[in-house]
């Protein structure tokens, strides 16, 4: 099973939300839509999933065109960023709703239905609204509604940002076996890079409509493309350390380093990260954010270099990474 | 999408729409007993009648003034109870509901039992003059003194809408700014005229407007209570309408008068949302 | 509470309360103690206002019985065109959703008394008048412009991924009102049903108007006639009988519903 944008192109008045998108997420993947807010992600997820239609281009499922299908017909299992479980029906009454309407005898609804709260941990809840479950069941219950669906492909809207951190890390590996155990496409949807980062096979950055990069998270990380997925992925945000002749150099945080030789900084704060510590530096360049060790000492003589394979270049005009060596 | 409201607007349309342009018609129109109830038109002969008419003036000042001290006193006072109600306690909801009271029950009701209260020499307010040995009163039948008992009947039944408006006002007002006056070092006086006030100018608004407007056409209560009398001191403008269609089946004048009166509340709408905009402007600046 | 708390509290109750227990109370006296109430009387208290008043020739209990038919009649009617109007106020484009309200509220905020003479002449040329069903069509457009607004503002909070989340559940739309959109807002149904019920009930000019037949007039009718009857008689004794009798109901209404009207009569200052 495979989902296929082909040339998907959206328009607000004159506002362009997405500008000849094109995408392709493989069964068994998944596929992170990473941007800032506004970048045209959510638009795409509800184009996908029939919510929205497209001005121009073509959605594929599995080959078939669903461009102008209606959302239900696109069996998708789709979890809203706030769940949008109907808050007047009991968790058992939001799964059963959709197989009720389908038609699905009821025996075969029960049936699915317990076997679904028993894979999610959610049999003792059963009975209960949505308003007094946990944010974590909350979004377990959205997700079994899914889930129950057998859906051709997952949609998933930052489904995890209502939940605390903490909570988000525990419940990364399960939302991801569970998703990926059935082989099927997975959109997901986030604005944040560590759970893009974490979960995803592939992300694909937007930015203004257009998608900047397609990779695998090690490639988004080590080979950005152009300048905006470069200073968009990664924290501290990259460093830019020179700029001229429409080029412009950046070296990320730790790649940065106390020497005997190079440039000559002040050290302005130093932040505390656990194993890691943030030290800020104001030099000629600017303002420089550098990560090292916890047991880093900052020498007297405070200057900080930088090797040369490490620097990242970008044209100023288009902002793609030039190949130029010097 | 927009089939949905059809029904709605039809129905607004002809108990809204078409009755307005019947009596603009009409107010062009002899159309009483006179013509034989038959239309005629009379080139504006009801117009120039009601321009000359004294007693529709006179009804105007009436009811302007009735309308603008029942609201004036209702604005106050239901912002005193809203303040009293935006406090909780145990049993606040039996409260509210009494207070809600004399809302709720017909107009016609407490206009009846207002009258029995100021009656002459009977009612309450009478004997406890005549107590005090201010008998020669007579509150319902001096031209100068029934108008204020209508008033008062009205704050009694229109004050508890107001105060429920202004309430649900006061509850939009986020609690920390308060706090942070105090902090400030203000007072509750401070509090009241530099977050209260301010912030209730929409409520206070909406409410001004919609009971304004609701008073000019004031009828139930006066035509109970007082019958227009006496001598024609409390009568409103949509008594004079009433009484030229129905006793005096003078439709075609009735027309005029209410077209008329639905022009003055219009002007007078407009004034005072210019004067209030300015008086705003001037606060502002 | 604040001492000075309890005193004004107890100023309002007072106010709000003492027109009403005078009416109880003349109510339930004679017309000898009513006509001169700071003498000693030998009997002070009788049920004759009650009985006069439930045994005239048209018993009190058919005025009370129009009032309902009317109040449920366009309870209904009401309540049934709006749904549908506000649903589609709510989901209209922002430009012409504004234009509608606009309008609506100009309505709302009209007095509407002016409307009885129209009204009547739409009576009288299709026949209407005396008929306490066909009473509920103006009475249903007076309540519309406060129905729509409440109902398309409990619309509104409704977030839109729940009607997504329906629709790919394969809700189709009237499944989706059906299932849940409808039970979401019965809150605002339940307070916008009463709020309509108390103005049918008690409304008075365009019921002046349209009925003139002694069997079909309403409560507030019929009192207002009582009183108009002999405007300087006494005993009063009659009447107040007569205004308690025709509180009751509303009364039971307030007490019971008070929730539901305070947060129709907030929602729609706020929203409206």
């Amino acid at each position: 099973m495979t989902l296929i944008l082909r040339k998907i192109s959206r328009k607000f008045g004159r506002r362009i939300i997405l500008n000849n998108l094109n995408l392709e997420v493989r069964e068994g993947e998944i596929l992170a839509l990473l941007g800032p807010s506004g970048c045209g992600k959510s638009t795409t997820l509800r184009i996908i999933a029939g919510l929205e239609r497209p001005d121009t281009g073509e959605i594929l499922i599995n080959g078939a065109n669903m461009t102008h299908i209606p959302p239900v017909d696109r069996k998708i299992g789709m979890v809203f960023q706030n769940y949008a479980l109907f808050p007047h029906l009991s968790v058992g009454e939001n799964l059963s709703l959709g197989l009720n309407i389908r038609g699905v005898p009821n025996k075969q609804i029960q049936v699915r239905v317990s076997s679904i709260l028993g894979l999610m941990k959610l049999d003792d809840h059963v009975n209960k609204l949505p308003a007094e479950l946990s944010g974590g069941q909350r979004q377990r219950v959205a997700l079994a509604r899914a889930l129950l669906r057998d859906p051709s492909i997952y949609l998933l809207d930052e489904p995890m940002s209502n939940l605390d951190a903490q909570l988000r890390e525990d419940l990364r590996p399960e939302l991801r076996s569970l998703i990926t155990s059935e082989n099927k496409p997975v959109v997901y949807v986030t604005h944040d890079q560590n759970e893009a980062m974490a979960l995803a096979n592939r992300i694909a950055i937007l930015n203004n409509g257009v998608i900047e990069q397609i990779d695998t998270p090690q490639d988004i990380y080590k080979n950005p493309k152009t300048y905006f997925v470069a200073s968009f992925i990664g924290s501290p945000k990259i460093n830019t350390v020179n700029q001229s002749n429409e080029i412009l150099s950046a070296v990320r945080p730790e790649d940065i380093y106390f020497s005997e030789e190079g440039l000559n900084c002040k050290v302005l704060a130093r932040e505390w990260h656990g194993k890691n510590q943030i030290i800020i530096l104001d030099c000629s360049k600017g303002i420089l954010r550098m990560i090292c060790d916890v047991d880093t000492k900052i020498p007297t003589n405070t200057k900080v270099s930088w090797d040369k394979d490490k620097v990242y270049r970008f044209n100023i005009n288009t902002g793609k990474r030039s190949i130029l060596t010097t | 999408m927009i089939i949905l409201l059809v029904p709605s607007l039809l129905l607004l349309f002809l108990v809204f729409g078409i009755p307005f342009f019947r009596y603009i018609w009409l107010s062009l129109h002899s159309f009483s007993v006179s013509t034989s109830l038959i239309p005629i038109n009379n080139n504006g002969a009801n117009w120039i009648r009601l321009i000359n008419d004294e007693r529709f003036w006179q009804d105007v000042i009436q009811t302007a003034r009735f309308a603008i001290l029942s609201v004036s006193l209702e604005i106050i006072i239901a912002l005193c109870i809203a303040l009293l109600l935006n406090q909780s306690w145990k049993g606040k909801g039996l409260i509210r509901a009494i207070t809600l009271l004399p809302w709720a029950l017909p107009t016609t009701i407490m206009a009846l039992g207002w009258r029995w209260i100021f009656n002459n020499p009977y009612g309450p307010i009478e004997q406890f003059l005549s107590l005090v040995n201010l008998s020669e009163l007579n509150i319902l039948s001096s031209p100068y003194l029934t108008w204020i008992a209508t008033v008062v009947a009205d704050v009694w039944k229109t004050t508890p809408f107001v105060a429920l408006i202004l309430l649900a006002g006061l509850q939009t007002i986020p609690n920390d700014l308060y706090e942070a006056l105090y902090i400030e070092g203000g007072n509750a006086r401070d509090a009241l005229l530099k977050i209260t006030i301010p912030l209730l100018k929409p409520y206070l608004f909406i409410s001004m407007i919609f009971r304004f407007s609701q008073a000019f056409g004031v009828f139930d209560l006066i035509q109970v209570m007082t019958g227009g009398g006496p001598a024609g001191s409390t009568e409103s403008l949509a008594l004079y309408a009433y009484l030229n269609a129905m006793r005096f089946l003078d439709f075609g004048y009735s027309s005029t008068i209410v077209i008329g009166s639905f022009i003055i509340l219009v002007v007078i709408c407009i004034t005072s949302w210019i004067i209030l905009k300015q008086t705003i402007y001037l606060v502002k600046q | 509470m604040k001492k000075s708390t309890k005193l004004w509290l107890i100023v309002l109750l007072i106010w709000s309360l003492s027109p009403l227990i005078w009416q109880l109370y003349s109510s339930f006296c004679t017309t000898d103690v009513l006509i001169k109430p700071f003498e000693i009387h030998s009997n002070r208290w009788t049920l004759d206002n009650y009985k006069q008043i439930l045994n005239a020739d048209i018993g009190f209990s058919k005025y009370i019985i129009n009032s309902t038919i009317v109040g449920i009649s366009t309870t209904f009617l009401t309540i049934l065109i709006a749904i549908p109007g506000s649903y589609s106020l709510a989901r209209l484009p922002v430009k012409i959703h504004n234009l509608t309200r606009s309008l609506i509220l100009i309505a709302a905020l009209s007095p509407y008394v002016l409307l009885f003479l129209a009204l009547l002449e739409m009576a009288r040329k299709f026949n209407l008048a005396n008929n306490l069903i066909l009473l509920s069509l103006p009475y249903s457009a007076l309540s519309l412009p406060l129905a729509l607004l409440l109902l398309a503002s409990a619309f509104k909070d409704i977030p839109k991924e729940l009607e997504e989340a329906s629709r790919i559940e394969g809700l189709s739309s009237f499944q989706t009102v059906r299932f849940i959109l409808l039970p979401l807002i019965k809150p605002s149904i339940a307070s916008t049903a009463i709020l309509v019920f108390l103005f049918s009930w008690n409304e008075y000019p365009i019921a002046l108007s349209w009925l003139s037949n002694p069997e079909a007039l309403t409560l507030p009718v019929a009192i207002a006639r009582l009183a108009g009857s002999s405007i300087y008689s006494v005993p009063y004794g009659a009447y107040a009988a007569a205004t308690v009798l025709g509180s009751i109901p509303l009364l039971l209404i307030v007490l019971i519903f008070q929730r539901q009207i305070v947060s129709g009569l907030t929602n729609g200052a706020i929203k409206g």
